[in-house]
């Protein structure tokens, strides 16, 4: 339990560390393996450095232990070619006569020669009774057990031999017997000892540590008696080396001046001590080389593992990493990228199930894309293909100076076909519809299923005139189509209208383009349907003459116009009629150019000051209060006011203002009567009523064309001017009344 | 990117780690390199051993000459490499000039003039050095001074204890040489009546030099004789006596007072010539000079 919470607790740790310092994959591989192989790598090392020092000591003691017994022995041996020369010197016959006769004299003169030449510290000859007959030393020193033991058993009979350590240091001993033999029987008594010291001081030392490189201390009795070492070394290094050698084991002495030693030391006779010291400088040397040899590796296999930490993480991270990148960049967006698959490996196999997966999700993507743009029902592309579509291409055909034509095509009564011959059929009409443009269009031109019963294709590099022949092509076909249930809808055939909006003759921006489009197509509905229209905006006549600084006016008050369709539908094709029928009755009255055209666009202009009445009031229905009424009669002036704000429309505005004035005064807003009132204004107020009583009103039943003929009989004189009406009524003979019925 | 960072990254791993292994190099302890010098020196000193081709001078003869001219040997060595010189034990004057004229050495070493019948051989007698003999004690021996008679008493045994002359009371062990030492033949000629006394016969009698200076070493309450230039190379410590109150120092000879010498020669049959001149020639030169008076030498007469 409680290690499950350890674990849990060092994971968030390390998390927690993770986020903060951004520990990546690289780390996590690089440092532990790092860390890892170098802490092995360096406690082998260690280990090893270790094992060499322990092992060099090893050999270091053996050396000592062995200069040591080889120098004992040495002694040994010298001791024994001292026995000899004792033997040989008791057993000379003269010397033997000598001492039977206790000749002193002879025996100073066979002995110092001896002396001389042999260099020994002291010959001694003794009596039987161990008295001392003659002697010859150097030095007089005093008596040692080893020597005296020797001596006994020479005066036994016994030749001997031994070393020992004297207050001066290393001696060598041997005793003999000296005999005689008066009877020449080979019955030799002893009669007397000689005995031999010879000395191994100072400058015997140091031959041996010429020859074997050793250091010789000889201590009697815990000092030093002889030695090999020069005097401020001893004095450095002497309480050091009595001291391991009284801990009873080998150590190392250390002197002042990096001079290390090993201290082998062996007892010697009754109170003497033997200490080889064997110096450490080559091994130590070698030592040091050793251990700066593993250093020296230990370094460079640490920048080694270093360097391969480095490339295995790098092995690992590069391909990770690749993926990474491609893989975000899909998921921002970027479908088309892949990952470069280099290896056969886990990691190659992973970039190519990822490129897999990616190509999967772009197939996908892209059936759904086009899905998404296309209306399975009509076999066309949809609304949002379309609107992307036309943005696309206004673009273009703005950069390459190619004209685009935008068609706007509504199925006419197509409720009422629904509602009669239902759904299904509703459907096909759709469906059939879709083909019939399709087949009418080339592959370039983008067809589009804009609503539910409206249609929109926009014709690349097409000018309206052949957009036109084009949406002819497809009325008269639609037309003649044998639809089910046609017969049902008004007319007997079921048909479409159409209306033509183009770029950049009518507008460049996609929105004021449908919106031109659209109007041209209501333009359509609204003369009887089943007909092409192709945008005309008078505004836009009158912008090619008027001046530039004029054109923000115009679009202006072109804005005004749309917004105030957009309020009143039925103003828009009303203002077109009434346009209409001005021109005629000022044409059959002979008026001028001029007068003409003012006509024509008071005619469009005359409701604009409708922009400034609420669209409820504008549809309303029943009965209008007095201050609604106020208000709604308002709107010349309000027009006037509009038009007069640009100059070339300056003209225009009387007509304006007075095209609600009657003949007999009773108009408004100024309550002008006759000749008074603007010649075009009078026309104006006639085509204006009529055909306000030809259309359908919010505020009226609609009349018949004979209803409203004898309305404006009736009313001639009083609201209209009667030369007007009298040439408007012979004007409506002479038309074709149901060639140019309009309202639906 | 990565690529050449992973690749500028390796190549200087790699430069790095060489340097760090090549400056480590320059580690090595300077106790190490102390010890390499001495073990190639000593390696070298080695090959000087004995056996290598040399030309030998053989020197040899009397024992007062050994000492001095061992010293002066090894500095003739060290100065011609090319020479040897071997100086065996002592032959004794009379050996020497004996040895030379039958050709065994190229120079021999005597520390007294001819005798009549040497002198008949016809061979090079050369001084190159002079030294002052004293007689001397063993250390037990506390006196240091003797008068002529005291000196005659004793070497005619009419002084036997030590007592008598000041000295410990014991008996006096007297060492004497040949009658043919050389020394001897300066007190015969210096000290009154000492050559008729001749030797005793109870006194112990020493062949060589050598054995004189280790008997006065060694036997205690012994008197000899022997010379300073021994005394100085060989047995230093030897309590040397004054002689009626004048001690045997080099001052004393300059002013006469302790007349006392001897002559040390080289002897060479013909002319001296090749290796042989050039050893003489050093030894009488400046530099056998110096050594001769750095150990209680004096130079040779510079007449002959």
């Amino acid at each position: 339990m409680a290690f499950k919470k350890i674990n849990q607790a060092l994971f968030d740790l390390t998390n927690r560390l993770e986020y903060k310092y951004s520990i990546g994959l690289r780390t996590k591989i690089f440092i532990p393996f790092f860390i890892v192989t170098f802490s092995i790598i360096a406690a082998i090392s260690y280990y090893a450095m270790n094992l060499v020092d322990t092992k060099i000591e090893e050999m270091q003691q053996e050396k000592a232990y062995g200069v040591l017994a080889g120098t004992i022995e040495d002694f040994r041996k010298e001791t024994a070619s001292l026995e000899a020369y004792a033997r040989l010197l008791a057993d000379s016959p003269e010397l033997e006569k000598a001492v039977a006769g206790n000749n002193k004299k002879l025996l100073y003169e066979l002995l110092a020669p001896a002396k001389y030449y042999s260099g020994h510290q002291k010959i001694q000859i003794f009596g039987r009774n161990k008295e001392i007959i003659v002697e010859l030393f150097n030095r007089a020193s005093e008596g040692n057990s080893a020597e005296g033991r020797l001596l006994d058993r020479a005066i036994e009979g016994v030749t001997g031999s031994n070393f020992s350590v004297t207050g001066n240091g290393l001696e060598l001993y041997a005793a003999s017997p000296i005999h005689f033999d008066p009877t020449s029987y080979g019955l030799k008594v002893p009669i007397g000892a000689l005995v031999v010291d010879r000395h191994i001081g100072d400058p015997e030392l140091a031959g041996i540590k010429d020859r074997s490189g050793v250091e010789i201390n000889i201590f009697h009795a815990g000092k030093l008696a002889a030695s090999t070492l020069t005097l401020e070394t001893r004095a450095e290094i002497m309480p050091q080396l009595i001291a391991s050698m009284e801990g009873g084991d080998f150590r190392v002495v250390v002197s002042g001046d990096r001079n290390e030693y090993l201290n082998a030391w062996e007892e010697i006779g009754d109170d003497g001590k033997i200490s080889v010291m064997v110096p450490n400088e080559y091994l130590l040397a070698a030592k040091v080389e050793l251990s700066h040899d593993i250093i020296r590796i230990t370094i460079a296999a640490g920048v080694l593992i270093f360097l391969s930490s480095f490339l295995l993480a790098e092995l690992i991270l590069r391909p990770l990493t690749n993926m990474l990148t491609v893989t975000t960049a899909i998921t921002n967006g970027d479908l088309s990228r892949r990952i470069r698959v280099l290896t056969g490996d886990e990691l190659g196999q992973l970039g190519k199930a990822i490129n897999f997966m990616a190509d999967k999700i772009k197939a996908r993507l892209d059936e759904a894309e086009l899905l998404a743009t296309v209306d399975g029902l009509a076999g066309l592309y949809n609304h949002r293909y379309f609107q992307q579509r036309l943005r696309e291409e206004l673009n273009r055909a703005e950069r390459f100076k190619y004209p685009l034509s935008l068609v706007m095509m509504d199925i006419d009564y197509f409720k009422k076909y629904n509602d009669s011959q239902g759904h299904p059929a509703g459907d096909k009409v759709i469906q059939v519809l879709g083909q019939i443009i399709k087949r009418n269009i080339r592959g370039v031109d983008i067809a589009a299923r804009y609503g539910g019963e409206e249609f929109a294709i926009i014709l690349i590099d097409t000018a309206p005139e052949e957009a036109y022949s084009v949406c002819e092509r497809i009325r008269q076909e639609v037309e003649g189509f044998p639809f089910e249930g046609r017969d049902t809808q008004p007319g007997g055939i079921l048909s479409v209208s159409a209306g033509i909006a183009a770029a950049p003759v009518n507008a460049t921006r996609q929105d004021d383009l449908i919106k031109m489009a659209d109007d041209a197509l209501y333009k359509a509905k609204n003369t009887n349907r089943n007909r092409v229209v192709i945008y005309y905006s008078v505004l836009d006549e009158l912008k090619r003459v008027v001046n530039e600084a004029e054109h923000e006016r115009i679009n202006t008050i072109k804005t005004f116009i749309s917004m105030i369709n957009s309020k009143d539908k039925y103003t828009y094709g009303h203002s077109e009629r009434v346009a209409r029928y001005a021109l005629l009755i000022a044409e059959a009255m002979d008026l001028d150019e001029s007068t003409l055209k003012t006509i024509k666009i008071g005619a469009y202009l005359h409701d604009i000051g409708k922009i400034e009445i609420d669209r409820e009031l504008l549809n309303k229905t029943g009965e209008l209060s007095r201050d609604e009424l106020g208000l709604l009669q308002r709107h010349p002036e309000w027009g006037a006011e509009i038009v007069k704000s640009v100059d070339s429309l300056i003209e225009v505005a009387p007509l304006v203002l007075y095209h609600h004035e009657s003949f007999n005064g009773g108009g408004y807003p100024a309550g002008l009567a006759g000749e008074e009132i603007p010649l075009s204004a009078r026309i104006l107020k006639v085509a204006d009523s009529f055909d306000a009583m030809t259309s359908l009103r919010p505020y009226q039943k609609k009349r018949t064309f004979q209803q409203a003929r004898e309305e404006m009989v009736r009313c001639s004189g009083t609201d209209f001017d009667p030369v007007i009406v009298e040439t408007f009524l012979r004007i409506l003979e002479n038309i074709d009344f149901d060639a140019s019925r309009m309202v639906s | 990117m990565d690529r050449r960072r992973v690749l500028t990254a390796f190549i200087c791993t790699a430069i790095l780690t060489f340097i760090i292994l090549a400056v480590s190099g320059c580690w090595g302890s300077d106790k190490a390199a102390e010890i390499k010098a001495a073990e190639s020196k000593a390696q070298l000193n080695q090959s000087r051993a004995p056996g290598s081709q040399r030309t030998i001078l053989m020197v040899g003869g009397s024992g007062s000459n050994l000492p001095i001219t061992r010293v002066l040997a090894r500095a003739f060595m060290e100065r011609y490499p090319g020479i040897g010189v071997e100086i065996p034990e002592s032959l004794g004057s009379t050996g020497g000039i004996k040895s030379v004229n039958e050709g065994l050495i190229d120079i021999g070493l005597t520390a007294r003039e001819f005798l009549p019948a040497e002198r008949e051989l016809g061979l090079e007698y050369i001084p190159y050095a002079r030294v002052l003999l004293s007689f001397a004690v063993n250390n037990n021996v506390n006196i240091d001074n003797l008068t002529e008679e005291q000196l005659l008493g004793i070497y005619t045994a009419k002084i036997t204890n030590w007592k008598e002359v000041g000295g410990p009371d014991h008996e006096i062990v007297v060492l004497t040489r040949e009658l043919s030492d050389s020394s001897r033949l300066v007190w015969n000629n210096c000290l009154k009546g000492f050559e008729k006394a001749g030797n005793l016969p109870e006194a112990v009698l020493l062949r060589t030099d050598q054995a004189m200076n280790e008997a006065i070493r060694s036997i205690p309450y012994s008197i000899g004789w022997t010379d300073l230039g021994a005394v100085t190379l060989e047995y230093p410590g030897t309590p040397m006596l004054n002689i009626n109150g004048v001690s045997p120092r080099y001052e004393m000879v300059l002013n006469g007072d302790y007349p006392y010498i001897k002559e040390l020669a080289f002897v060479t049959k013909g002319q001296p010539a090749g290796n042989a001149l050039k050893f003489i020639s050093f030894v009488r030169g400046w530099e056998g000079t110096r050594i001769l008076m750095d150990n209680g030498y004096i130079a040779a007469r510079k007449d002959k």
